[in-house]
């Protein structure tokens, strides 16, 4: 399957989520696939709308498009989280509560996922669709959602993509090369790397390294291309990794040169130092910093992860793995839904500062876990929510949950991609795109 | 993915031996196997009716390997199917095998190579240890490393690393770092001692800049006594800093260091009750002595940005003495001495002996006084708990022996900076290259570097800086990075390397190269194993082999719940992580049978651990070898680490259990489970229990085909907790039940019982280890074509009933080893 050229990519606009949902479910002993069955009804299927942007390169826009990726690794309670009404009319669920003020601006997905098994292992699959032991079968590894629209933004803003987390985060990010992207923990870090300046003397320093390491991949070429001539055939591919990192790395001086000299925006708040933060505190911190971020186009990709980890203690619980097990008990999913609740309060201020900074409508927003629900280690029906981006939000949105019509979580990462402007034909294990608010309307698809 | 699944190539069988063979085969799959497995029914998605006589391609291959695995463990057919007779599935196991073995040398394999490996983030740091002479543990050049893809458990499979954009910049900021560090132009330095004296805090107007531990506060007083107690837990209110360096920014050398600290334990035994917390009466009392950095930290951390512990001591002597180690510490660094298990945090101390010790007389004039420093003070003051008595600290070193470093002249050799120049800096990077490649470099794999050094040089770069980019060019070179052994029968110099990296996870020594050079090293490989085992480098092999082959890991990523309050407390990880780590070290120094892992009566264990265990009579910190007899565990099934790291942390699941013991000591891994199966969710209201839960799954009979072989192995487990402590009741009260049936039709009531079932099977289990190693060995996963070899080596260890170092040294005397 995975050597198959996929067709151009089809956009489905769903209209009515529930009418959708009835022509869906038309014919379930049908053994084609989900695309298939979408194709052969002939009646999902509309062109999507186009916006009204009128340039086609997205790094000369006045107002880019920004993608921000938030996810949790021990997933939220389904019962707080998915509401039982379909459509714009849902009641809030209690984690979904603190987000009432921003409703018209939002979708809640039910029945996505990436059909991973594997629990606390396959949550790094949130973004990617792919586990990392799968990475090599698949043709861009397990590349993450945030990454690959960073390689679309590409040197036009300082920052590719600014990916941070609370302690350790949960293994969201990876590049096309199957890594990982360990997220910047430490709020200091972050800030000193957006709005702080090198002295002129630390920018002749760095202009010698970045000199000097530029002859030193030359020569380090050269060294693997004679260590190649020995070598047999999956030797050789081993070492073509080699002279691709080369490659990436010459990629990445071009762009530190190219910023070297330029000066950084002045921060609007006081200088964010090196102290010991309650995590809680942390989780506001990152979301301002990125917001600022944002606004001053220093990136169009950011991330926040919260891990394992995370210290439920500040709110007076118990620890957050230990309450994930809640084994159905009444009180341990009391305390989880304040930590839910704290988390998507942080969300529904984030959006408010976005909405304040007028960046919010270019800014989409990817909510959610790559874990359901926790006591039962469970990565289906994911809990996701899209955020922003000026696109005709649908409250809740119910995917079909029977087995061979499910749509594949990755579907929908390629409409939000297709969204931020990427032209990729597939990602993870798409088999399409998927926008239900006609998000997959982007500028370059017509 | 196991297996490469190749062209057909066609094999004629044309004895009249092999035609019967294949003609009893066929019947017996016929009558045994191919109602559930043929062309009605493919239960579980084997199809063996379709299976052709010849073995034409690994597929094939594989599903006979597989059913010959299944008649060898008793789990096929189900027991409440018709059975072969013994002597027709002995005779059915034979031909297959030998069918097998006769495909396996038939089939193009491309198996027996593996593929040009990168040195994985583990050896990276020891290489760079072993080639610069640098101290690792402490520094560690890999520590942001992105984490290794691990296939099977391994972390140095050829395949599954990747070399990225991201990695080659961190390897160009290690290399900077190494030599850095490496490079001693200066002076030797000299030997420096540093006193300081009780009392440990201080007052006024000089304590401006210190941090906060040495200042006195509500819990730290000016003591009248030529001692200082701590009271606290740890850093806090536990511990003290070093006054001499606190301000010259920590020792100005790396180096090894003598610490001396003039110490004494009062208070052990005491009549306060719960206020002391869980602190035991009687408890010696640990000190242990920390090398801290405090640059660039904040006060919320106690000050101090990074730390390394040194060592640890209990005390029980009421009088002073001198407690002396000689330790590593890096430059500026400084030394802190704690008081490890200090009952309480100071602050919570005081508050607690005024509550709920408010009747001891001493404490009455504080009774119902407000928090303040005359209450703090006072209170500690009159407390007759347990305290950690320092009178004095002392520092003295570095103590160098040789100076400039082994690295520096790795680097440089004699030269001085000003002594450099175009062609001495040339046979530099020569020497330094054929170091650091461990074989000689090939044709144009170092004049690259070598030119780029040259035309830095015409560029007017200062000589030692060219030499030192020409150096770090080299350690983040392809030469450097990557282990290449070439193909077929491997030449002498790549046996050494693959030797050494097996053993100590880092290049050959002189002595391994030397033999090698001189072609002598292949025929001395037992007296190398056995020197080389015996060199204190070889732990990094028994840890990290361990860590590997027992998912080690699964420990520190998932936390345990901090409701285990002793698992904190007590420091159980590390115990039982050295458990482990010394048990496996153990069968290994006594060359002892492998069985000793399913039923050792013994294992090794500190006085928390074996209380843990429900074991009393264990005196000390220091793990030492305790007898099992009387208790329920025994082998690895027992051992905390093998518990542990099969949980989660905050519960236990017989399911993920049963993989866990299936995987690591049968050494078969069940197929994911199919999509969208019903899940199994934990309840403890009580309603339904885990075993009603999952005998309800196993209703389904596409669960059934593999829950039958998970479930039991991890119901066996059941009486033992997230963290491996004993346990006869679940949280909801009710009773544990930890009887079960094998596939076999054998049943068991309770783990002891299991554990003799399980030593039935121990040439699974032989097997299994004997596979893991070979993979470790080997840097690659093993395919069906190595199945010859393995049989091979378990045929001999059972001849000579050999142990772990026989299957070490017939690992390394077998083909696979020995060519690649």
């Amino acid at each position: 399957m995975l050597g198959q050229r996929h067709p151009k990519p089809v956009f489905v606009a769903f209209k009515e989520t529930r009418s959708s949902n009835e022509l869906l479910s038309m014919n379930p002993s049908s053994n084609l696939n989900r695309r298939q069955l979408l194709r052969g009804t002939g009646i999902a299927l509309s062109l999507p709308a186009f916006e009204s942007i009128a340039s086609g390169n997205p790094n000369s826009d006045k107002s880019p498009r920004r993608l921000v990726c938030v996810g949790n690794h021990l997933g939220f309670y389904p019962g707080n989280f998915f509401p039982k009404e379909t459509g714009k009319n849902y009641l809030p669920t209690s984690t979904l509560k603190p987000l009432e003020d921003h409703r018209d601006e939002l979708t809640v997905f039910s029945h996505l996922d990436h059909e991973l098994n594997g629990g606390h292992k396959a949550v790094q699959g949130f973004l990617t669709s792919i586990k990392k032991e799968e990475a090599a079968g698949f043709p861009n590894q397990n590349i993450s959602l945030d990454q690959a629209a960073a390689e679309h933004v590409g040197s036009s803003t300082r920052f590719p993509s600014i990916n941070t987390g609370i302690d350790g985060g949960t293994d969201m990010c990876w590049t096309r090369a199957g890594v990982h992207v360990p997220p910047i923990n430490k709020p200091a870090l972050l800030f000193r790397g957006l709005f702080v300046n090198s002295s002129q003397g630390e920018r002749e320093v760095e202009r010698m390294r970045l000199k000097h390491q530029a002859s030193v991949l030359d020569a380090l070429r050269e060294s693997a291309v004679a260590l190649n001539r020995t070598l047999n055939a999956s030797d050789r591919d081993k070492l073509d990794q080699y002279l691709t990192s080369v490659r990436d790395v010459e990629r990445r001086l071009q762009i530190s040169n190219e910023w070297l000299d330029r000066s950084k925006p002045e921060s609007p708040i006081d200088e964010v130092l090196d102290e010991d933060r309650q995590h809680i505190d942390e989780v506001a911190l990152f979301y301002d910093l990125i917001a600022l971020a944002l606004q001053t186009d220093s990136t169009r990709v950011a991330t926040l992860e919260t891990g394992l980890g995370f210290r439920t203690a500040e709110l007076d619980l118990g620890s957050y793995h230990g309450l994930s097990h809640h084994s159905k008990s009444e009180d341990r999913i009391g305390q989880l839904q304040i930590v839910e609740s704290f988390l998507t309060t942080k969300l529904s201020d984030f959006i408010s500062r976005l909405k304040e900074a007028r960046v919010f409508d270019d800014t989409l927003i990817v909510f959610g876990s790559g874990m359901s629900d926790g006591s039962i280690h469970s990565n289906r029906n994911l809990p996701v929510l899209l955020a922003g981006g000026g696109i005709k939000h649908q409250g809740h949105v119910v995917c079909p949950a029977e087995q061979h019509k499910r749509v594949p979580l990755s579907n929908l990462w390629l409409s939000v991609l297709h969204w931020f402007g990427s032209e990729a034909d597939r990602f993870g294990r798409s088999t399409g795109t998927f926008s239900p608010m006609s998000i997959g309307s982007s500028l370059n698809n017509g | 993915m196991k297996t490469i699944i190749h062209l057909a190539v066609s094999l004629c069988f044309t004895t009249s031996s092999l035609v019967i063979a294949d003609e009893t085969t066929s019947a017996f799959l016929k009558k045994n196997c191919n109602r559930c497995h043929g062309s009605q029914q493919q239960k579980a998605d084997r199809r063996f009716d379709t299976l052709p006589n010849q073995i034409k391609n690994f597929d094939d291959l594989e599903r006979y390997q597989e059913i010959v695995d299944q008649l060898n463990l008793g789990s096929m057919p189900p027991e409440d199917e018709p059975h072969p007779t013994a002597e027709e599935r002995t005779r059915v196991i034979a031909f297959l095998t030998q069918k097998i073995t006769f495909a396996h040398s038939n089939l193009n394999s491309s198996g027996g190579h593996s593929v040009l490996r990168r040195l994985n983030a583990w050896e990276y740091r020891q290489t760079i240890g072993d080639v610069l002479g640098l101290n690792v543990e402490v520094w560690d050049p890999a520590e942001d490393f992105p984490a290794e893809v691990k296939v099977g458990g391994f972390d140095n499979n050829g395949e599954g690393l990747v070399t990225s954009g991201i990695l080659l910049n961190h390897y160009f900021a290690a290399a900077e770092e190494a030599i850095r560090r490496t490079t001693q132009f200066g002076d030797r330095p000299t030997s420096t001692k540093y006193v300081q004296k009780s009392p440990f805090y201080f007052d006024g107007k000089d304590t401006g800049d210190l941090p906060k531990l040495f200042k006195v506060d509500r819990f730290r007083f000016i003591p009248e006594t030529p001692y200082t107690d701590l009271y606290g837990r740890d850093y806090r209110g536990g511990h003290i800093g070093f006054m001499p360096l606190v301000r010259e920014g920590g020792v100005p050398f790396s180096g090894i260091y003598t610490i001396r600290v003039r110490a004494a334990a009062v208070g052990l035994t005491h009549d306060y009750g719960k206020a002391l917390g869980d602190f035991r009466n009687g408890d010696p009392l640990v000190m242990e002595v920390a090398a801290v950095d405090r640059r660039g930290s904040v006060e919320s951390t106690g000050n101090v940005s990074k730390m390394t512990s040194l060592a640890r001591v209990e005390l029980t002597n009421e009088e002073p003495r001198w407690f002396e180690w000689n330790v590593y510490m890096e430059a500026g660094y400084e030394p802190e001495v704690r008081f490890r298990n200090g009952p309480l945090a100071a602050k919570r101390l005081v508050r607690l002996l005024t509550t709920q010790a408010a009747d001891k007389p001493e404490f009455k004039p504080f009774i119902g006084m407000k928090g303040s420093t005359e209450k703090g003070h006072g209170v500690l003051k009159a407390y007759q708990g347990p305290r950690l008595r320092i009178w004095e600290i002392e520092l003295e070193g570095p103590h160098i022996e040789t100076w400039p470093s082994v690295g520096h002249r790795a680097l440089y050799g004699s030269l001085k900076p000003d002594e450099l120049n175009a062609t001495n800096i040339q046979h530099r990077l020569e020497t330094f290259g054929k170091k650091t490649f461990r074989r000689p470099p090939l044709k144009g794999e170092l004049e690259p570097i070598q030119r780029f050094v040259q035309s830095k040089l015409s560029e007017g770069v200062e000589p030692l800086r060219a030499l030192q980019l020409g150096c770090q060019a080299i350690l983040c070179s392809p030469g450097f990075l990557y282990l290449n052994l070439g193909e077929g029968e491997l030449d002498e110099v790549a046996l050494a390397s693959r030797l050494s990296y097996l053993l100590w996870s880092s290049p050959p020594d002189e002595t391994l190269l030397n033999l090698a050079t001189a072609g002598k090293l292949k025929s001395s490989l037992p007296t190398q194993v056995t020197r080389m085992l015996s060199n204190s480098r070889s732990h990094r092999f028994t840890t990290h082999f361990v860590r590997r082959w027992l998912d080690l890991d699964n420990i520190g990523t998932m936390p345990p719940s901090e409701d285990f309050l002793e698992y904190y407390r007590d420091n159980l990880e590390t115990a039982m992580r050295s458990e482990t780590e010394s048990f496996f070290r153990h069968v290994l120094d006594n060359n002892l049978p492998l069985s000793q892992f399913l039923d050792a009566d013994y294992s090794f264990l500190n006085r928390e651990l074996a209380l843990h265990y429900g074991i009393e009579g264990v005196q000390g910190n220091e793990l030492q070898l305790v007898s099992l007899k009387k208790s329920q565990r025994g082998g690895l099934l027992g051992q905390g680490a093998f518990l542990t790291a099969s949980a989660n942390g905050v519960d236990t699941s017989p399911v993920v259990r049963g993989i866990y013991v299936s995987e690591k000591l049968l050494g078969y891994t069940p197929p994911p489970p199919p999509p969208d199966v019903p899940t199994i969710e934990p309840d403890i209201r009580g309603a339904v229990s885990i075993r009603e839960q999952l005998e309800k799954h196993r209703e389904d009979a596409t669960c059934a085909e593999c829950h039958r072989k998970i479930d039991p192995l991890g119901f066996a487990l059941e009486n033992f907790d997230a963290i491996g402590g004993w346990r006869d009741q679940y949280q909801a009260r009710t009773p544990i039940n930890s009887a079960g049936k094998l596939p076999s039709g054998d049943s068991f009531r309770t783990v002891s019982e299991f554990r003799k079932l399980l030593l039935d099977r121990q040439a699974q289990f032989k097997r299994c280890l004997t596979e893991k190693l070979m993979s470790y060995a080997l840097g690659r996963e093993l395919e069906v074509a190595d199945r010859p070899s393995i049989d091979k080596i378990l045929a001999e260890l059972d001849n000579k009933n050999g142990g772990l170092r026989d299957l070490i040294n017939l690992i390394v005397l077998s083909e696979p080893f020995l060519s690649n």
